[in-house]
């Protein structure tokens, strides 16, 4: 009897010790390899859209380049999960080490594109299909999104067991095939390709989710980006206001400077933001616009300045963050992720511009309490609904920021508004969620909770008092020292070549006659 | 001793073979001396074919890098600018490739290149300045002097580098000497001069952008010419060189590039009119422009951190195409203490002809980041210490010698010296150039380069007071077409 009790109780801890710990306060990173930049064909939008998701879902990523991976590196201990992104299926990319530690690694596996490898295959419990040159449609909660013509594409054939996400139809008549576009089996899962916006992300979350980090559905969370002390304030009242109107949450996406900050012009913008508080709009300060020849200008110490700067510069005008947006090549390096958003739990995602500084360079991105995934409202455009776009059908299983440009023009401005009211989706709205949002910096430490904001733990009133205008008098700059003498040098000078002048006129109008005779030729 | 010298070496000679020894020391010998990229090389090099050896530990501003690669394979670099410049990288390229290598360039063929164009012109300015027949004491007097001011290395270092300043040293000297040979009448070859002179000046005006006002002052100079030539095939010249100096200037001006002309007009808003105003609001909103704007107050285009990005519509559409040229100036006289302020910001950088921002030395010769050169830079040192810092002075000395040789040109008319016109109206051109240059400067790039921009100035000014000592030594200042009077 003793003896059975024992076997049973060894039985349990072996399953214990034996089972991968999937819970969310597993640190483990995931590693992403991707075979190639493919720089011509933009795949760095893709290498940047798969790390900010990955990221979206609380996750911690090292990515690497296949070339460079070294044998033994993805292992059950080190490595939570790992993605494998074929990004330039025509080179046909590959490295045997990585193969054989992938076949070996008993954690979480993903995989983005074509080259499926035999181990791979056996895990998702199919066989591998070929489709060339069709037109794709992506069907995702009753709404469909017609893809760019595909050349080439994998497919998992056969299979059973497994969670879809979304379908694929191609378009023969007659002949039509209709596929899965996300698999997942147990832990491992496929995706044809990747799509950074439209319909497909909402599919991408899903899969990724339910592979890692399984969350509450979120509801988009609306940015207005592109808000810059130079913006037009007035379109950006506007726009605000109709939101209100309409009831409709938002975010900000907002620089700062932090010099001449004594302009009233200075005074309109933070006036601008504080109304766009009152109006149930959330602030996220956007890091600075990096120009750097060598990214040698960019400093810890500088860059720590700048940003604290910028911050107390805010909460002093009685703007308060609750976040930072950033691009994610800030997220990939050590000095401008590691100093630059330390300050933020939460923080927007922003897809990378076309070139940028690197400071630092990481393999190794941090994970935030709450990323969104941020992409352009304008790609859920292309999507036609075949019922209609109900509340429910567009939420998503990571956070996920739709953002739409600061109008320039009245035009622009008209076509916003349009485009935010015919969406018709269910905003997220942090005045209603119990979540805190903390931004910690220089001392202080900024609150937003349900609806109110804190700095310190005292609760903030945010006044709608307009600057007025001050008509103060130039002030005298005091010259002293050096600036002194030379200013007093100056005038000296001239005074001095005037008197000159006058002299050699009047000797000039007095003589001239003289003069001349005396070198004429005789 | 000193007849042996007398008949042996010419004034001009004797020199060319200081300047030759004193710059070929600088330039030549390991470790070599230039000026370090300040990032303006990028511009240059890749059209070129040129393109940084190791980009990652590339020394931008401190140390100078000796070695280049050179494009193996097609260039997809287009200019961003057009440049006579590109003339002479191309000849160092060639050299580079005939004697030392086909994938790496050395830049001391770079310096050699100038070096051969810039003895040249040491020999024909001394020439042009002393007297050819006498030989006296005072022509060597003249000659040391003029090794003194243009042998400066503060000059003379930019020949190891890309930037454009040389082709303007050199093209300046060429000028000079090429008209004043032509007021002396003495040498036979007319034509040749004439063709010197016009290539010069149109080296001098296509070489960079803000060098394509100059030729408004080089037409002044080259109306001189036909007072003194006026056989029927010369008097075609003189307007003929005019227009196509206009037609230089504005093609020059024209072909600036959208991306270049943004960064000048960005900063000549951010760094110049809103730079001295305290809350420049009110007169951004008085020319048209959102008052938002005077927040960029003090950036540069590339500002480290910046809250916008400058290639947002918000800059290159609402911001920039909003005002120009006519715009600034407007401003600039209706705001006479922001004028004056910058003016005097640009006056006090005028003679800083060295280039502090950037170090003069290779890593390998083991000196500090951005060190110095102090070998013979004694000109450019004294230049600087003493030489007056207001633009009032500059407006004063140039209203000065304006009036001073309109006077002599009118005394060499009375006399029949009609040479004389070419003396008079290059001063009086080179005394626009100078006022010009501070103007275009602070109204097309603000406060941003002034040094760089300027260079011009302290060009114009050493090239005016030599030929002024010159004429007082020889005696013949208020008759520079005579010979000395005796």
């Amino acid at each position: 009897m003793r003896k059975r009790w024992l076997s049973i109780w060894v039985a349990i801890v072996v399953s214990l010790l034996c089972q991968p710990v999937v819970h969310a306060a597993d640190q483990r990173p995931v590693l992403l390899v991707y075979d190639s930049a493919n720089v011509y064909y933009d795949g760095t939008k893709t290498i940047d859209s798969v790390q900010r998701m990955l990221t979206a879902d609380g996750l911690a990523v090292k990515t690497v380049r296949l070339a460079n991976y070294r044998q033994g590196e993805l292992n059950d201990a080190a490595y939570r999960g790992v993605v494998t992104l074929i990004n330039w299926p025509a080179a046909g990319l590959s490295n045997p080490r990585f193969n054989t530690d992938r076949a070996h690694f008993s954690g979480i596996k993903l995989h983005i594109g074509p080259n499926l490898q035999a181990d791979e295959l056996v895990d998702l419990h199919a066989k591998k299909g070929m489709l060339i040159r069709q037109q794709l449609t992506l069907t995702a909660h009753k709404i469909t999104e017609q893809l760019p013509y595909t050349d080439r594409m994998e497919y998992l054939a056969g299979g059973a067991q497994r969670d879809e996400y979304g379908q694929l139809n191609t378009q023969n008549v007659g002949q039509q095939k209709i596929l899965p576009y996300g698999v997942k089996v147990g832990q491992n899962a496929f995706l044809p390709f990747w799509r950074t916006n439209g319909l497909a992300v909402s599919c991408e979350a899903k899969l990724l989710a339910d592979l890692f980090n399984p969350q509450a559905e979120n509801r988009p969370l609306l940015v207005i980006n592109n808000v810059t002390p130079t913006s037009n304030l007035h379109y950006l009242n506007q726009l605000v206001t109709a939101l209100d109107s309409n009831n409709i949450p938002f975010a900000l996406s907002a620089t700062n400077v932090e010099t001449n900050t004594n302009q009233f012009a200075y005074q309109k913008y933070m006036y601008a933001l504080r109304l766009a508080e009152l109006k149930n709009g959330l602030v996220f300060m956007r890091v600075p616009y990096l120009y750097s020849y060598t990214g040698k200008e960019i400093t810890a110490a500088n860059l720590r300045a700048t940003m604290s700067e910028r911050l107390q510069l805010m909460v002093k005008s009685g703007v308060y963050p609750t976040g930072l947006a950033a691009p994610n090549h800030w997220n990939q390096d050590q000095v401008l992720g590691k100093v630059g958003l330390k300050a933020a739990t939460n923080v927007l995602l922003l897809p990378n511009p076309k070139t940028y500084p690197q400071v630092q360079r990481t393999k190794f991105s941090r994970s935030f309490d709450r990323a969104y995934y941020v992409m352009s409202l304008n790609g859920l455009a292309k999507a036609k609904t075949t019922v209609a776009l109900t509340k429910a059908a567009q939420s998503y299983a990571v956070p996920i920021a739709l953002n739409v440009k600061l109008p320039r023009t009245q035009a622009e401005l008209r076509q916003v508004k349009k485009s935010v009211l015919n969406a018709n989706l269910d905003w997220e709205n942090p005045a209603t969620e119990t979540k805190t949002r903390t931004m910690t910096f220089a001392k202080l430490k900024l609150t937003y909770h349900a609806g109110t904001y804190f700095v310190n733990g005292e609760p903030q009133n945010i006044s709608d008092a307009a600057p007025v205008p001050k008509h103060s008098a130039r002030s005298q700059a005091h010259e002293t020292g050096l600036n002194l003498i030379l200013f007093y040098q100056g005038k000296f000078l001239m005074a001095f070549i005037l008197v000159t002048l006058l002299g050699f006129g009047v000797l000039i109008y007095l003589g001239r006659k003289a003069y001349w005779a005396k070198f004429k030729r005789k | 001793m000193i007849e042996k010298l007398r008949r042996r070496v010419s004034p001009p000679l004797l020199a060319c073979l200081l300047a030759a020894a004193i710059v070929g020391y600088l330039l030549f010998l390991t470790p070599i001396n230039g000026y370090a990229d300040n990032g303006d090389f990028a511009r240059v090099i890749y059209i070129n074919g040129i393109y940084p050896l190791d980009p990652k530990n590339y020394q931008y501003t401190t140390y100078l890098t000796q070695h280049y690669g050179l494009f193996q394979y097609y260039n997809e670099h287009v200019a961003m600018l057009f440049s006579s410049q590109g003339l002479f990288v191309k000849m160092a390229i060639g050299l580079n490739k005939l004697f030392y290598s086909r994938t790496i360039f050395d830049l001391r063929f770079m310096g050699l290149v100038y070096y051969g164009f810039y003895l040249g012109g040491i020999y024909l300015l001394t020439l042009a300045l002393t007297d050819r027949t006498k030989r006296q004491l005072v022509d060597y007097v003249i000659a040391l002097l003029v090794v003194f001011v243009f042998a400066d290395s503060s000059l003379t270092l930019y020949f190891n580098s890309f930037f454009a300043e040389p082709v303007m040293i050199i093209a300046m000297m060429y000028i000079t000497a090429t008209l004043l040979l032509l007021m002396k009448k003495q040498f036979t070859r007319r034509w040749s001069l004439l063709v010197g002179y016009f290539l010069a000046a149109v080296a001098l005006i296509t070489v960079k952008q803000q060098n394509a006002p100059l030729a408004l002052s080089l037409v002044v100079v080259t109306v001189g010419l036909s007072f003194v030539y006026r056989d029927k095939l010369v008097r075609w010249v003189a307007p003929l060189i005019c227009l196509a100096l206009l037609g230089t200037g504005l093609a020059t001006y024209v072909m600036i590039t959208d991306q270049f002309s943004n960064i000048n007009s960005y900063q000549s808003m951010t760094r110049g009119v809103l730079l001295k105003e305290a809350d420049p609001g009110n007169s951004l909103e008085k020319g048209g422009l959102s008052r938002q704007y005077g927040l960029l107050k003090g950036d540069i285009y590339t500002q480290t951190y910046a809250a916008t990005s400058v290639k947002s519509k918000n800059i290159t559409a609402d911001f920039i195409p909003q005002y120009n040229f006519a715009w600034i100036l407007k401003y600039y006289l209706t705001h006479h203490q922001q004028f004056d302020e910058m003016l005097d910001v640009a006056a006090r950088d005028s003679y800083l002809v060295q280039i502090k921002a950037v170090g003069d030395f290779t890593k390998d010769s083991g000196a500090k980041p951005h060190q110095q050169v102090q070998y013979f830079t004694l000109f450019g040192a004294i230049m600087k210490a003493f030489f007056p810092k207001k633009f009032a002075f500059y407006l004063t000395l140039c209203v000065v010698l304006a009036i001073i040789y309109t006077i002599i040109f009118v005394i060499g008319i009375k006399s029949n010296e009609m040479a004389v016109a070419i003396k008079a109206f290059m001063m009086i051109g080179y005394a626009t150039m100078i006022i010009g240059t501070f103007i275009t400067a602070v109204v097309g790039d603000g406060d941003a380069d002034l040094a760089k921009h300027l260079l011009i100035v302290p060009l114009a000014l050493n090239l005016m007071f030599l030929q002024i000592i010159a004429d007082v030594l020889h005696h013949n200042f208020w008759h520079p077409a005579r010979e000395e009077q005796q």
